[in-house]
């Protein structure tokens, strides 16, 4: 859980204002944070689940994949399969990558199918990479990302134990139930400072060159007044040194920064995230009640019997694993390239932006995809299994 | 503490800076007018219990910044919401002259079939009036919306602006015109209904046994 704290949306202070301005910028934004926050969770619930898998004895897993028999459905199978190693590779270090690919490989080739299945499922993999298969296999990726099995699969990492609040917080739908659980929490004050300061920090980071020191600082008071002043309408309990830490930030000269209300806007996220395990049950609940046409007659499994739940899901995974959030489109907002400065910086800045890391881990993480694909398509079966 | 009630709503208060939105969510939850009221950084949300037509409904109301530099922040918080307020000042024609702005955003951004209300907001300042109500009845009645002149000061018309709202809500409901089973309606059935609908349901359900989504 250290990961998700330290990738929460505000991000670390540096004592560089122009380098902090752009570190917000790129942290602050809902689908980043929520990507980062997803595939962390995911990249746990994967491991775990794979955890399961070795433990679990094959017929058990057979038994729930049971009705696997057409081509069809194998290569459903095998996708499902795939896409979890996608998100192991999203998370591994790179050079243990490789070894552990292998061990995947097996495991999808192995202790899940019975050994009719074996067979066709060698077969499906050696054609993964050949032309003709090709576009059905990208046909049947999406189909799997609308199938029962994924939306199960998103059910289970919601119930995994696993605590989605950047899912949540960005997501207007689970923003609503879970605000009514706030609310009956009397939390209420958490979740509204959270916003509003979140608000007050990608507006400021949005501006730019075009920075208004005293505006900035009439924002910034104004959640002061309302949550850390003495006389606070409505206090948050922080104690006198972040108090006095805010009073400074507010009184910086030339205007407050965006970052100004990082540490209690860190450590509000900390608070929500502990409820919000609590109130994902309950959203769920919710969801439930709210997808189910008839209470009454209500068969858990018919959850997730929707062929086309496009709607109900959060986002998709792309043919790399990289997830691609659908739950909030943003309303067209004209992504500015920056002033010639921010851009120039963010050329100095590349080597450690994240990014750029990132953009070069989804780079290799395609090469190391390719070169699964090719082992399986060279490889005999006897020496992919040994590694 | 937490009250039981059929529904809880999803509201929105929208309309250009300075126009009273957040003293009317003031006036409407507290029963008292906001002296010192700053501008709104973003969101502030509040709820509130209603009675109407023998239903209990909670109104969680979003109050929204009215300042062009939230806007785009703002408008992220429009998605699924049931009913909105839109607000102009009646003292203002620049506010007034805004409101198809507004309009346009609250429909398409939040869902198609959001039900608002038209707010004339200080009806007390009758003397500095630059907007006449016939006017904006007018512009009401073209856009389908619903009107009243408010004052957040006085407290005249906040309550039944909220409540008018969230009547036509209900009635959209009955009349199967609205599903709050759909996502996105801005619509949650409270623990109250939940009770009702776990026992076996009445004929009128029977006919949307079909999930369109």
């Amino acid at each position: 859980s250290d990961t998700k704290v330290s990738r929460a949306p505000v991000s670390q202070s540096s004592p560089l204002g122009v380098r902090n301005h752009l570190a917000i910028q790129e942290a602050s934004g809902p689908s980043h944070v929520a990507i980062n926050a997803i595939s962390a969770n995911m990249d746990s619930f994967a491991r775990g689940r794979t955890a399961i898998l070795k433990k679990q004895p094959s017929h058990m897993e057979a038994a729930h994949f049971g009705d696997l028999g057409t081509e069809t459905e194998v290569i459903l199978h095998v996708v499902t399969r795939v896409f979890e190693l996608f998100i192991h590779l999203r998370t591994l270090d790179v050079i243990n990558a490789f070894h552990r690919n292998c061990t995947i490989r097996c495991e999808v080739e192995e202790p899940v199918l019975q050994p009719g299945q074996q067979s066709l499922t060698k077969n499906v993999l050696s054609h993964l990479n050949s032309s003709s298969v090709r576009p059905l296999i990208s046909r049947h990726f999406s189909e799997f990302l609308r199938s029962h099995h994924f939306c199960k699969y998103q059910i289970e990492v919601l119930t995994s134990g696993s605590v989605f609040l950047a899912d949540i917080l960005f997501s207007e739908s689970a923003l609503f139930y879970f605000s009514e659980y706030m609310e009956k929490e009397e939390a209420m004050n958490i979740l509204q400072f959270w916003l509003a300061a979140d608000n007050f920090q990608n507006q400021l980071a949005s501006k730019r060159g075009q920075y208004d020191g005293q505006e900035a600082q009439n924002d910034a008071m104004i959640l002061y007044d309302k949550y850390f002043s003495l006389q606070a309408t409505n206090p948050l309990g922080f104690g006198d040194s972040v108090r006095m830490m805010i009073e400074s930030n507010i009184c910086r000269e030339g205007g407050p920064l965006p970052d100004c209300f990082t540490t209690p806007l860190r450590q509000a996220w900390t608070t929500m995230e502990k409820g919000s395990k609590k109130a994902v049950i309950k959203i769920l609940k919710n969801f439930d009640e709210a997808i189910t046409v008839d209470v009454a007659s209500l068969d858990p499994e018919s959850l997730y019997q929707r062929p086309y739940a496009g709607r109900m899901t959060f986002g998709k995974v792309n043919e790399l694993g990289q997830f691609i959030r659908e739950a909030e489109p943003e309303p067209d907002v004209k992504k500015s390239k920056g002033s010639m400065f921010s851009q120039a910086m963010k050329k100095w800045v590349q080597g450690n932006s994240d990014e750029a890391q990132e953009e070069m881990a989804w780079q290799i993480a395609k090469m190391i995809v390719n070169d699964v694909i090719n082992q399986s398509n060279h490889d005999s079966p006897g020496k992919s299994t040994k590694v | 503490m937490s009250e039981t009630y059929d529904f809880l709503f999803k509201f929105l208060v929208i309309g250009s800076a300075g126009t009273g939105k957040s003293c009317l969510l003031h006036q409407f939850i507290e029963n008292k007018f906001k002296q010192d009221s700053n501008h709104t950084i973003g969101v502030e949300f509040g709820s509130r219990v209603v009675n109407v037509g023998g239903k209990t409904v909670k109104l969680q109301i979003w109050d929204t910044a009215g300042q062009e530099r939230f806007r785009s922040v703002t408008r992220s918080y429009y998605r699924g919401a049931a009913g909105a307020l839109l607000v102009y000042d009646i003292t203002s024609r620049e506010t007034y002259n805004a409101l198809t702005n507004w309009l346009t955003d609250a429909r398409t951004l939040a869902s198609p079939n959001i039900v608002i209300i038209l707010c004339g907001n200080k009806k007390d300042l009758d003397a500095d009036r630059e907007v006449t109500f016939l006017e904006a009845s007018r512009f009401a009645q073209e856009n389908e919306l619903m009107f009243l002149e408010t004052s957040a000061l006085t407290g005249e018309n906040v309550e039944e602006g909220f409540l008018k709202c969230a009547r036509t809500i209900l009635n959209k409901i009955d009349s199967g015109e609205l599903d709050p089973e759909r996502m996105g309606s801005g619509i949650q059935y409270g623990d109250a209904s939940l009770r009702q609908l776990r026992q076996p349901r009445s004929t009128t359900t029977q006919t949307k046994q079909q999930c369109n989504c």
